[in-house]
């Protein structure tokens, strides 16, 4: 009868599928772990987007619109024109009836019935509008699109707006002026004017909630509750150049005056009195235009030829406040470069007629993108959050892009180039991927972190790797078979300590012997040698049969080095190095101690790969062919004339290995680097300071990182980098370790 | 300059010049050599020196390691003497003297009663120092609260009217476990009834969501159970506080040694001991107490104080876990490799990839876990299971289920790599054997082959464990928790909870040692932990090393 099913025959074939499709997907699975990685990095590779969406055409009265602007999903577009007009246009939303809403009714003189025309319209932080009226009134608006979203729904944007502040000036405002205005809620209020003669006007109004009532009690304080405390109106003193442009920083407490000379300089306005900060010529040429980007650091000047040069105001506690440039774009040399800055980043756009867009960051002189197509336009403004771009047509039709991905922008240079950060004095490689400060340039640079890794394993490599090179020389070759037995296994046995355990023990015990002993650390590193050379000279004039036991010598050797040398260091650090041996390093070499540091880094390391690089190092040791050692025992070769000329030869590309599996290992090891180092992301080569490893700082790091935000792929980068580090030195080890193995065979 | 030598020196040098032609001539290329030469009969054995001091290094290291952290993590659970330090200004001090500074002018003493000194260590000079006694009747309370209480026993306060009750230890004692055994068992049913009722509302409340999202009300039996529900945990939690408020008026009276007195309820008491008046055998005694209060017990005060229990059996859990899918699979990889995939360059590079991803820092792996599973399969699950839930998480963040799985990938390629060396240490003539006598592939691989290479599996299995147990940096973005509430296992539906976080003996030594608040109080834990994992590793490891040998001993009589 047959029975197919519990035929042997049958089970077997269906065996072999099975062992071949399981064992295909669990190596597949490996495959998915590496590819995986690889395509989470796809998406760090990707640049901003500048979509053209179309043109809406505006209202068109006398004069084009003073300011234009977007909610943040383009729902609506409006125009702001001289008559105090504000008007609504339905763009990628539902098509509505246009709201109007003329603000001009809203000013003393429009309640009298006396309009007066709107001399200058500006944007501000979280959305403020300021409107300067030409009769003197300055109003605050906050100009809002609420967010309304109920899911499963799109969201949807709702118009609010709401009068904050009125205030009047001192005399009238006239058109033609340039105004800039600056101001923070309840504390101030500052306009700069800079009229057609050149000279700068700067009135302040100090503010102050109308009643002092806790936002606790009593629920939510209305904004528009402030009023004037103080005010005072100045020009600009000791200014006998003429002002082309000016920019005032969103506190209002610096002022940016460019001189048709090409100079440029910084005046503190904060209080009341105006004082020269720094000046120096920025340009060869006249400047034109300038902008302050976001976080009021840089300020980008553009002269009459087109050049666009970001300069930085720094403030050195040591130096003289100066003025750096810290970039010089390569952009097109054009006249008539408008600069446009983007408040959600350290980003802004240009604008040149025949040129089109182009955008720029901090971080290199390249453009990150270019838009040849762009029609002609007259004006250039951002919608709301920066997310679109408006330009304003001359015969006023409006074109729309939407700006995507900026925070995104990959570049080659933040992460491993030098960059001129904004406030640096110079160019640097610095990790710092966030701060509590508001709007914050992330510094991203794995330069720090490589250096860390490398700093990290060197030292480790350099304590470990002779002691464990020797140990396995003498455990394989000299030591006693007896004794062979049980120390071999005792060594290997120890690579099964967690690191995190080492790295405990070794911020525990050791780092507080480095903080107050390293003297006596430096003495045992002296002493036990020297030591070791009198025991030596002591047992062997003994002629005691110590033959495949010398280690148990060595062992009370080292505590007496040990005690001796701790006792030395605390000698010499009361009669020669008072108050202390830190102190007097610092003094004297300009060498920081520090809690965490490199010394017990490679001390940790150290310990963790010892055992590792051992057991690699004696097996190449024990594998080279017993008849050779024997021959050369035969021939009268002694223990150490066998080894250096018969098995070190042998077994050297063994060596080689055992090195480059031990680097492997601590280039990647995270425990202990993150315990014992400080993870501070510092380039520099001192035994006696911390460094951040790319390992430890994945674990530091990516709690913080929202997912698919840059920081997140960026510390995938780094693991792709630590995997293929590790893989290809592994696989180098890998090769030579089978060549070598290939080479006994002869024998 | 030969020539001005006196006889006798040149007679040396002679000599010298002969040694080193026995020796052969590139000899003089070591410094050593000269030296030893004169000295023994071997020639070169001062670098042999060399490598002798390097080897005790080593040795000491380790010796040094193991012995630092055993002494202190054993140590830490001994019971030490109390000690009234009488200074020159006439205070005294009571605690336990654990050691002198670094500078060794000040001793570092245990005072305990956090709440009233603020900080559990105190240093005083050594030279203010003008007695020190060991007063007999000194008590040491451990405590809920405020970590423990040295003091004398006055008296006990039996209602909230403040009447104190003076009464010997033994009755003290006696009232105590009466109280433990009886009132603090009402209070536990009550804890668990809430805890059960909680969990119904949690579970109606999402249901609601759920019928919300779906039909835009929510039925009607839910609402009303829902109501019913809550109406029924205000009770009980009326009836707790009420017995709650009971129990605590119940205080033992302690007093310091600056005549201080402390009203310490009894329910918050655990244990209580006179250090002074115990022998080294009641020490001993005391100490299984401890030692097993630190298995079974939940960590008090932000891990600095209690016992393990959840660490260890999230540390149980999570390798129980990653044995559950990597030992399985691979079995089967490895069998697939040595058995069934054809010889060729490709099985070679395979074969070395398999090899070299063991050595993949775990790190790596951790970013894997955290961006595949957590974020990708975790978020794909929450979207499409639970998305009444969102945007609070359930498997789209770490959890011991994702934590497992990584530590699986982790050590994955370990066990491939040992039962590989398994399967190949079984001799080629004892399959063939098999297969001559009529038997097929699956049956030599199920009767002869694996059967042979079972050491070589269960050194792939003990070195996974090993791993997964001390590999910290992976799970720490992956899932573990300095503190987690609930155990993944309990008694509710559907009593595994795999998306829940959990605790780990390796990340209890990091978040003690170097998180913690109090990082002093938190050591002696730290080091008691820390003992533990390394004794678990170490056994571990040291099985693993033994089924090793057995698997090289075995088949060495076949081998010529």
């Amino acid at each position: 009868m047959v029975q197919p099913f519990s035929s042997p025959m049958f089970r077997d074939r269906l065996a072999a599928r099975f062992f071949t499709l399981g064992g295909v997907s669990v190596l597949l699975s490996l495959v998915v772990l590496v590819g995986f990685l690889f395509w989470e990095l796809v998406p760090l590779f990707q640049s901003p987007a500048l979509t053209y969406l179309g043109q809406v055409q505006t209202e068109n009265d006398a004069h084009s619109p003073l300011l234009v602007g977007a909610d943040p999903g383009l729902g609506q577009v409006f125009t702001l024109d001289r008559r105090g007009v504000l008007r609504f246009t339905a763009f990628l939303g539902e098509e509505t009836e246009p709201t109007v809403i003329d603000l001009a009714a809203q000013t003393p003189a429009g309640g009298a019935g006396r309009p007066v025309p709107l001399v200058h319209a500006a944007r501000g932080d979280d959305d403020l509008l300021f409107l300067l009226w030409e009769d003197g009134t300055i109003q605050v608006y906050r100009l809002g699109f609420e967010f309304t979203q109920r899911r499963p729904a799109p969201p949807r944007y709702s118009f609010v707006s709401q009068r904050v502040l009125q205030v009047s000036a001192e005399g009238a405002f006239r058109i033609g002026d340039r105004l800039a205005v600056a101001y923070t809620a309840k504390q101030k209020l500052t306009v700069a004017r800079l009229d057609a003669q050149g000279g700068i006007e700067l009135q302040h109004w100090w503010l102050a909630p109308t009643s002092p009532r806790s936002p606790y009690i009593g629920g939510l304080e209305v904004e528009g509750d402030q009023e004037v405390v103080e005010s005072v109106c100045y020009l600009l003193r000791d200014h006998d150049q003429r002002a082309v442009d000016f920019a005032l920083d969103h506190q209002g407490r610096y002022l940016y005056v460019a001189e048709p000379n090409g100079y440029l300089s910084v005046w503190e306005v904060a209080d009341g009195r105006s004082e020269l900060r720094a000046r120096t010529q920025a340009s060869e040429g006249r400047i034109e235009q300038m902008a302050l980007l976001a976080g009021d650091v840089s300020c980008v000047i553009v002269d009459q030829m087109g050049r666009v040069r970001i300069w930085n105001y720094i403030t050195a506690r040591t130096d003289a406040d100066r003025l750096v440039a810290i970039q010089t774009t390569h952009g097109p040399r054009r006249a008539g470069l408008l600069p446009v800055a983007i408040p959600s980043g350290k980003a802004f756009l240009t604008y040149a007629q025949g040129d089109g867009l182009r955008l720029f960051n901090l971080i290199g002189p390249e453009a990150l993108l270019h838009e040849a197509e762009v029609p002609e336009l007259a004006q250039l403004q951002l919608g709301q959050g920066g997310t679109s771009v408006l330009g304003l047509a001359p015969d006023d039709s409006l074109h729309i892009w939407r700006l995507e991905q900026l925070e995104k922008a990959f570049q080659w240079r933040s992460l491993f180039g030098k960059v001129w950060y904004e406030g640096y004095p110079e160019p640097a490689w610095v990790w710092q991927s966030s701060s509590a400060a508001g709007s914050f340039q992330p510094k991203l640079s794995l330069v720090p972190l490589i250096w860390g890794s490398l700093k990290g394993a060197v030292y480790g490599m350099l304590f470990s790797f002779p002691l464990a090179v020797l140990c396995a020389v003498y455990v394989s070759f000299l030591m006693h078979p007896k004794w062979r037995l049980w120390i071999k296994p005792a060594v290997e046995l120890m690579s099964a300590i967690p690191t995190v355990v080492i790295g405990f023990f070794v911020a525990m015990w050791f780092a507080p012997i480095v903080r107050d002993d390293l003297l006596g650390l430096v003495g045992v590193m002296i002493m036990f040698p020297v030591l070791i050379g009198v025991a030596l000279l002591i047992l062997l004039r003994s002629k005691r049969g110590v033959t495949g036991r010398e280690f148990l010598w060595g062992m009370p050797v080292f505590f007496i080095a040990l005690w001796g040398a701790f006792q030395m260091g605390s000698y010499l650090e009361t009669h020669f190095f008072m108050p202390s041996f830190s102190l007097w390093l610092f003094e004297r070499f300009e060498l920081r101690l520090e809690q965490r540091n490199s010394l017990v880094v490679a001390f940790g390391l150290g310990l963790a790969v010892i055992p590792l690089v051992f057991t690699v190092a004696e097996d190449a040791l024990s594998s080279v062919p017993k008849s050779l050692v024997a021959a050369a025992t035969a021939l009268g070769g002694s223990r150490w004339q066998t080894l250096r000329y018969i098995v070190l030869p042998r077994a050297f590309p063994g060596m080689i290995v055992a090195g480059l599996i031990g680097f492997g290992r601590v280039l990647g090891e995270t425990m202990i680097v993150l315990i014992a180092s400080g993870n501070t992301p510092i380039i520099s080569t001192g035994p006696l300071s911390g460094m951040r490893s790319l390992a430890a700082n994945m674990v530091v790091e990516i709690s913080e990182a929202s997912v698919d935000s840059h920081l997140y792929r960026v510390l995938i980068l780094s693991a792709v980098m630590l995997l293929l580090v590790t893989f290809f030195v592994n696989t180098l080890a890998a090769l030579l370790r089978s060549r070598m193995k290939r080479g006994h065979y002869e024998f | 300059m030969t020539k001005s030598m006196s006889p006798r020196a040149g007679q040396r040098r002679r000599r010298r010049y002969r040694d080193v032609e026995e020796g052969g001539l590139v000899l003089r290329r070591f410094p050593f050599s000269g030296l030893s030469k004169s000295l023994i009969p071997y020639q070169g054995d001062g670098l042999v020196w060399v490598c002798a001091a390097a080897t005790s290094v080593v040795l000491l290291l380790y010796l040094l390691l193991l012995g630092v952290i055993a002494t202190r993590g054993l140590a830490a659970l001994w019971v030490k003497p109390v000690a009234a330090v009488g200074l020159i200004d006439g205070r005294s001090v009571l605690g336990h003297i654990e050691g002198k500074t670094h500078d060794g002018t000040r001793w570092r003493v245990f005072r305990g009663n956090r709440e009233v000194y603020g900080h559990d260590f105190s240093r005083i000079d050594i030279g203010a120092v003008v007695s020190v006694t060991h007063p007999e009747e000194v008590i040491v309370f451990e405590r809920v609260e405020y970590g423990r209480a040295i003091g004398y026993l006055r008296g006990m306060m039996l209602s909230g009217s403040g009447e104190i009750v003076r009464l010997d230890l033994d009755q003290f004692a006696l009232r105590h476990q009466r109280l433990m055994n009886e009132e603090n068992h009402a209070l536990k049913l009550l804890g668990t009834k809430m805890a059960k009722i909680n969990q119904r509302l949690e579970h109606l409340r999402l249901k609601r969501l759920k019928q919300q999202g779906h039909a835009g009300a929510a039925d009607n039996a839910v609402l009303l159970e829902e109501a019913r529900m809550r109406q029924a945990y205000l009770e009980l939690d009326r009836k707790h506080v009420q017995l709650l408020n009971e129990m605590r008026q119940k205080a033992a009276i302690i007093e310091t040694i600056e005549g201080r007195r402390l009203e310490v309820p009894l329910s918050d008491i655990l244990r209580f001991y006179q250090p002074n008046q115990m022998s080294r055998l009641d020490k001993l005694g005391f100490y299984l107490v401890r030692f097993w209060a630190l298995l079974s017990e939940n960590p008090r005060e932000s891990n600095t104080e209690g016992g393990l229990f959840p660490v260890i059996f999230g540390t149980l859990l999570l390798v129980l876990l990653m044995s559950v899918f990597c030992v399985p699979f691979g079995v089967v990889a490895a069998v697939y490799l040595h058995e069934y995939a054809g010889e060729g360059w490709v099985l070679n590079t395979v074969r070395l990839a398999v090899h070299n991803l063991a050595s993949i820092p775990g790190i790596v792996y951790g970013i894997f876990g955290l961006g595949f599973f957590v974020y990708g399969v975790g978020g794909w699950l929450d979207r499409s299971f639970f998305p009444e839930r969102l945007p609070i998480p359930t498997f789209g963040t770490g959890g011991v289920l994702w934590a497992g799985l990584t530590m699986a990938l982790l050590t994955l390629p370990v066990v491939i790599v040992s039962t590989e060396e398994g399967l190949r240490s079984v001799p080629r003539f004892v399959k063939e054997g098999s297969l001559a006598l009529g038997a097929t592939k699956l049956q030599t691989l199920r009767r002869v082959t694996l059967p042979m290479a079972m050491p070589g599996i269960m050194t792939g299995f003990i070195l996974a464990i090993t791993r997964a147990a001390g590999e910290v940096a992976p799970i720490m973005i992956v899932g573990v928790v300095k503190m987690a509430p609930l155990l993944p296992v309990d008694d509710s539906f559907p009593i595994l909870h795999f998306e829940r976080k959990f605790m780990h003996l390796g990340f209890h030594i990091y978040d003690a040692a170097f998180q913690s608040p109090n990082v002093e109080a938190a050591l002696p834990l730290a080091y008691v932990t820390t003992t533990l994992l390394l004794l678990l590793v170490l056994t571990m490891s040291l099985a693993a090393m033994y089924f090793r040998a057995k698997l090289r001993e075995r088949f060495t009589e076949y081998v010529f």
